[in-house]
């Protein structure tokens, strides 16, 4: 399953955003941090489970956030995917919706073959699906 | 209105609800939390219903703004970690939060949280602009006393 529907595209300024090989360096920063016996770090990147074909986490599965304004989202960066408000439906009835917002939040989200098979994956995506819309849009492989 | 703030009574409907659902995570953030008396009021509100209704991990999420000042009334609140932002060295934290002394304040913070005993972590958003300064930004907490 693609995700066409989901054409708004989180935007970050490029002079922000990682690069494959600021994530690399990253992960030898937190291996650092690690070695020293009071301190323990992790990052974005740092959790190495992934699924070949999909990329799933725990939005709106075991989390969810609640914006000031009550809007309910499956996770704080997922400002295109609102599941309704607080302050005229129940959280119940929002968490149980059926909608394919959940739908694909529960199934994961199909992979391109490319980037299924890409050896970068773990530090361009990880298993955070905002992180494989974000990238993939930007990918140049 | 849409975006008003949602009222305090239906935030706390709402933990009830989530701890009917089995809730037991609960973390609160800003608008920063320590900034204005109404923030500070509400969160502590937050914080004593969701314990009192069983929701027992709470996590405040905070730049450390005046928590020093405030952190007998969170850990008096139930709260079981602080999670204090630092963004990288002093310069760039402070100019990132736009505001002079904030890493400061963020290791008074710390330094509060060491005091009283209270679980914390620091958490920094890392981009391409300030990787450069984590290493030397993490060797500053393991410089602490």
């Amino acid at each position: 399953m693609s995700s066409p529907r989901f054409s708004k595209i989180l935007t970050v300024d490029e002079e922000f955003a990682l690069t494959i090989d600021d994530a690399k360096r990253l992960d030898a920063i937190v291996q650092e941090i690690n070695t020293f016996p009071d301190m323990k770090a992790t990052s974005a990147f740092s959790n190495p489970y992934i699924l070949e074909d999909h990329v799933t986490c725990v939005a709106g599965k075991l989390s969810a956030h609640i914006t000031y304004a009550g809007e309910v989202l499956p996770c704080a960066f997922m400002n295109d995917r609102g599941l309704g408000n607080i302050k005229t439906v129940s959280l119940q009835e929002l968490w149980n919706i059926q909608n394919p917002v959940m739908d694909e939040l529960s199934d994961g989200v199909s992979l391109d073959s490319k980037c299924s098979s890409c050896e970068d994956r773990l530090h361009y995506f990880g298993n955070c699906i905002i992180n494989y819309e974000y990238n993939k849009s930007r990918c140049k492989k | 209105m849409k975006d008003a703030e949602v009222e305090e009574s239906r935030l706390l409907q709402i933990l009830d609800e989530a701890a009917h659902m089995g809730c037991q995570n609960l973390s609160l953030s800003g608008g920063e939390v320590t900034a204005s008396k109404h923030n500070l009021n509400r969160t502590l509100n937050l914080m004593k219903h969701a314990r009192s209704v069983g929701i027992n991990k709470i996590v405040l999420i905070t730049t450390g703004y005046r928590l020093d000042e405030h952190i007998d009334k969170f850990i008096g609140a139930g709260v079981d970690h602080i999670q204090i932002s630092i963004d990288g060295l002093e310069d760039f934290n402070d100019s990132y939060k736009r505001s002079e002394g904030a890493t400061k304040r963020a290791f008074n913070a710390i330094n509060a949280c060491r005091e009283k005993g209270v679980h914390f972590s620091t958490n920094s958003v890392v981009s391409h602009s300030n990787l450069d300064l984590m290493p030397n930004s993490y060797n500053n907490l393991l410089m602490l006393e």
